[in-house]
This record gives structure tokens, sequence and C-alpha cells, in this order.
């Protein structure tokens, strides 16, 4: 194993990059200069992913859990018998079931266990599209908003949002 | 990168001025992805008088020249056609010179244009937004004098003015022409527009996913599920936005990058242009989402194009070419990403373009879900 944390050599590298080798490449090298700046930024995410991504997919997990618990509070308060979305539902906690045990989660890296939550909520998603009458699928379709929400307000911190508005407005 | 040398140049110039010519003061522009793009100067003897002319370079870059990479945008000699029939708009355009199809000369197809005056203003930079900011801010207290956007010099009342009102001109102005008037690009009838478009970047995006996007296919669903009906096409720009405008002292001078040009709903220049990433949002929301490329309030945008261009706006219209604007960049951006996955470029620019994803997806997200919730 290394010594060295891996996210804080990689800010280090950022802010060599920016500071040290960016100044230092002629002022005619414009696409040099723009190749390093964007080393460098890139650099910096990549550390914040490190920091964020095993705490960002738990979120998400989390999230996706308390989703399909309101897709079938919903299905039940609608009356719906929805075969196909609520096979999905079993699908998709069996799925949960195997990612967040404790021998998954050492089977699964973090970048699987997150594709694994995204193909789930997508199954989801397109059968109640394909499933369910307008009205009901509006409603179904809240909690696993709320999931997808919870994803872009993840992808988004560990990127370094600070403001709490995602509609474009500070 | 081709090879666009002095030497290389003169050869080729000499050629078609039929005079001796000496280039001098070339300048990469390094801001574009899909061509490599000079500037320089031509100086030649004409009639025992000493010609000397800016002109621009725009060729094929080595993944054009390579393979397929050109799949988001028209090939080069396209564009170079299409850029001629601007010329016969109100719109500015660079001035259209020579296409070359022959990659010896170079070491891509290329064209020639004459060069504009300008720089075309980078809305991620907070004090080039802020300088578009205060254009604004500018034309609404003029307005308030009464002499926003009436300067008239002896054209239409729209002559001169702010640079909103010239950017809403420059929309209008190249809505004016048709398919029959460039007849380089493919033509669409209205009915197929939608479902063109959508098999066109649909089809890039599955070609680009890295990762399953539940987001994003929600949106897809909704794309084919509430497609708008587009009573009449004529050319659009398909990359519409203050960034792709050089801005000299404060006018708009030219029109640039005319290679995701193609007939389809008019609209869709100004949904593209009102994305709040084309105002400069990244991972923060900016500052001031009201205004279209940082420049203009949006309905403001809406009422003036209707009124120069005798077109109704349909705002269910430009929402939806909104969204699908958000989904084209995230796919043009995945894209990148995807060659540089593969190996097929080291541009390290490719790599970035993933951290624009989740803020364009969440955009897209905000307008489907009025629909969907």
């Amino acid at each position: 194993m290394p010594y060295l944390e891996p996210a804080a050599v990689l800010r280090r590298f950022s802010r060599f990059a920016l500071e040290e080798i960016r100044p230092a490449i002629d002022g005619e090298e414009r696409f040099v200069r723009g190749q390093v700046g964007s080393m460098a930024s890139t650099l910096r995410f990549l550390a914040g992913e490190l920091d964020a991504s095993e705490r960002a997919v738990t979120t998400q997990e989390n999230a996706l859990h308390e989703a399909l618990d309101g897709v079938e509070h919903t299905l039940d308060d609608h009356d719906a018998a929805a075969t196909a979305v609520r096979e999905a539902l079993a699908d998709a906690r069996d799925t949960l079931d195997g990612t967040d045990d404790e021998a998954g989660s050492r089977i699964r890296g973090t970048r699987e266990r997150e594709t694994t939550l995204l193909e789930a909520c997508d199954d989801v998603l397109a059968r109640v599209e394909a499933n369910l009458d307008d009205e009901t699928a509006r409603a179904v379709r809240r909690p696993l908003y709320d999931f997808l929400d919870a994803r872009l307000d993840a992808q988004l911190r560990t990127l370094g949002r600070r403001n709490e508005s995602g509609d474009g407005s500070p | 990168m081709s090879d666009v040398t002095a030497g290389a140049l003169e050869s080729y110039l000499t050629g078609r001025l039929a005079a001796d010519v000496s280039v001098s003061d070339l300048h990469e522009h390094v801001e574009g992805w899909s061509r490599d793009t000079v500037s320089f100067t031509a100086r030649w003897n004409e009639e025992g008088e000493q010609r000397e002319r800016r002109l621009v370079v725009r060729a094929e870059s080595d993944a054009q020249i390579e393979g397929d990479s050109a799949a988001e945008g028209n090939d080069v000699e396209t564009e170079f056609r299409t850029m001629a029939a601007a010329e016969d708009t109100s719109v500015p355009v660079p001035e259209t010179y020579w296409y070359e199809g022959d990659r010896s000369v170079l070491g891509g197809r290329f064209f020639v244009v004459g060069h504009l005056p300008g720089d075309a203003p980078v809305v991620w930079d907070r004090e080039q937004r802020q300088d578009l900011y205060r254009a604004w801010d500018e034309r609404e207290a003029n307005e308030g004098d009464g002499k926003a956007d009436g300067r008239a010099k002896g054209g239409s009342e729209n002559d001169g003015g702010s640079l909103p009102s010239q950017f809403v001109d420059a929309a209008a102005g190249i809505h004016t022409l048709d398919a029959e008037d460039v007849s380089a690009l493919a033509d669409c009838p209205p009915d197929a527009v939608v479902e063109r478009e959508l098999d066109r970047w649909v089809g890039r995006y599955r070609a680009s996913t890295v990762r399953p996007e539940p987001a994003v296919e929600e949106c897809i669903r909704w794309f084919r599920s509430n497609p708008p009906e587009i009573p009449e096409t004529t050319l659009v720009h398909g990359d519409f936005r203050i960034g792709n405008i050089l801005v000299n002292e404060g006018e708009l001078t030219g029109v640039l990058d005319w290679e995701l040009a193609r007939i389809g709903d008019p609209l869709y220049d100004l949904g593209y242009a009102s994305t709040y990433y084309f105002a400069g949002k990244l991972i923060e929301p900016i500052e001031r989402p009201e205004l279209a490329c940082s420049l203009l309030d949006r309905e403001w945008f809406y009422d003036e194009y209707e009124r120069r261009s005798g077109r109704v706006v349909d705002r269910e219209r430009v929402r939806y070419w909104r969204a699908f604007s958000a989904f084209v960049m995230m796919t043009i951006g995945l894209a990148g990403v995807h060659r540089f996955r593969t190996g097929e470029t080291d541009d390290v620019r490719a790599a970035w373009f993933q951290y624009i994803v989740p803020g364009l997806i969440e955009d897209m997200l905000a307008i489907v879900r009025e629909d969907r919730l």
C-alpha cells in the first residue's frame, strides 16, 4: 500500500501544475497552458471524488432504499396492482441487499455499487412509464426523482458545489 | 494538428492569387475543439499595388482526418458552403474565399475566410460574464432613456443598437434562410425534425455512454413522448451562443463556428442559447439565471425575436429545445470522455468534460420534472 493519502497527493499536483508549471509556459503556447489548466482542475476534482465517493454512494444507497419504499406506499395508496412495477421493486431490493451487506461491499467496489444502484432505479422508472396510468405514474415517480436529486446533489457537492439552489440561481 | 505553416500557406495562396504571396503573424486559435483554426496576414503585389489581408484558415483536426470523430458536426466543406450562404443575409459572417479538398496541401481539408475583429466572450470566466451583464444593464438603462435599440443608421430600426439587440438580429437573420438557400445541407420536412434530432443525438449518447444514468434515460423518455409540432424549417446555426460570436468594442462583428448547422426548427437556436450552461453554469449556480448567454433577458429575447422575425415563439417548444440542448451538450461532452477513455485522444479537456455532466443533467431534469410529476 502507498503511504501518502491519494487525494492529498492529487491536490498537491494540482496546485503545482497551476502555480508553478502553468506560469512557466511561454505566453505564446496558449494551447499547452490551457491543457495544464485543465489538468490542474481535473486533478482537483479527482481528489474531491476520492474523498467523497464512498460517502456519496452510501448516501445514494440510502436514498434509493427510501425511494423504493415510497414507490411501494404510493402504489398501495393508489390501490394499483402494477405487477411489473412491483417486480422491478423486488428486483431492486434484491440488488440493494447484495450491495449493502458487508460481504457485498467487500466484493464490489464503490463504482460497481453505484452502477448497480443506477441500473436498479432506471429499471423501475422504465416500468413506471410502460405500465402505469398517467396519474399513478406521476405520483410514483416522485420518490424516484428524490433519488435522482440526491444523486445529483452528491455529484455536484463532490465537484465542489457550495450553494444550495439547483435551479441555476445562487 | 494539421500542417498549417507559413510556407504551406504561401505556396497555396500563391497559386490561388497568381501572385507571390508572403505569410506572417500566424496565430493559432485554441479555443475551439473540432477544427484547427489559424489566423495570419497575407501580403502580395497586385497590379503594382501592395495588398495585405488578415485571413483565417480552418482545417480538419487530426481526429477528423483519421476517423469518424466529426460525427457531432458537419464536414469542413459543408461548413464552408453554409457560411457562404449566410453571407447573403444581414448576419455578419467572415467573408468566404476558398475551400480546398486536397489533404496534401495542409494535411487536412480546409477553407480560408476573412478575419474579423473581436473576441468571443467566455461565459465561464467570471469577469467576462460581468461584462455581458453590464451590456444588458446598460441596454436596460438606455431603454429608460429611450435610446436602447433605436439608434438607426439609415437602416431598419434595429440597426446598430446594443449588443443584446444585435444578438437577436443575428438569430433572426440566420433564420431568414431555408433549405433551398443552403444546398449543402440536407433538407428535412418539419414533421421529421424532432425524430431526426432524437435519432442522431440519442444514438451518439448510446455510443458514448460510460455508465447508466437513470435521470438521462428519464429525459430521453420525455423527449420521445413529448415531441413539439414544428410548423416550418429554416437554416439553424446549431451552436448559437455568445461564445461563437465575435464582439469588438461592444459591437457584434461576426457569427462563427457553423459546423453544427442544419435545416431544422428555428426555435432550436433560441432554446440552445437559453441553457444555463451557455450562461456560464458549470458546478455552481449562475448569478443571473434570467439572462440567456449572460447577455439578454430570456423573455425579452423571445419577444424581440418575435417582433423582428414575424415568427411566433412558442414557449413550450423553446422549453423542449432548451432541455434537449442540455442533452446535446452533455452528449458532446461524453463523446469527448469516450474518446479519452478509448485512447483516441490525449487532450486533457476531453477527460475534463465529464465534470459538466451533472450540472447539465440537473438542468434537463428541472424542465422534465415540470411535466412528469
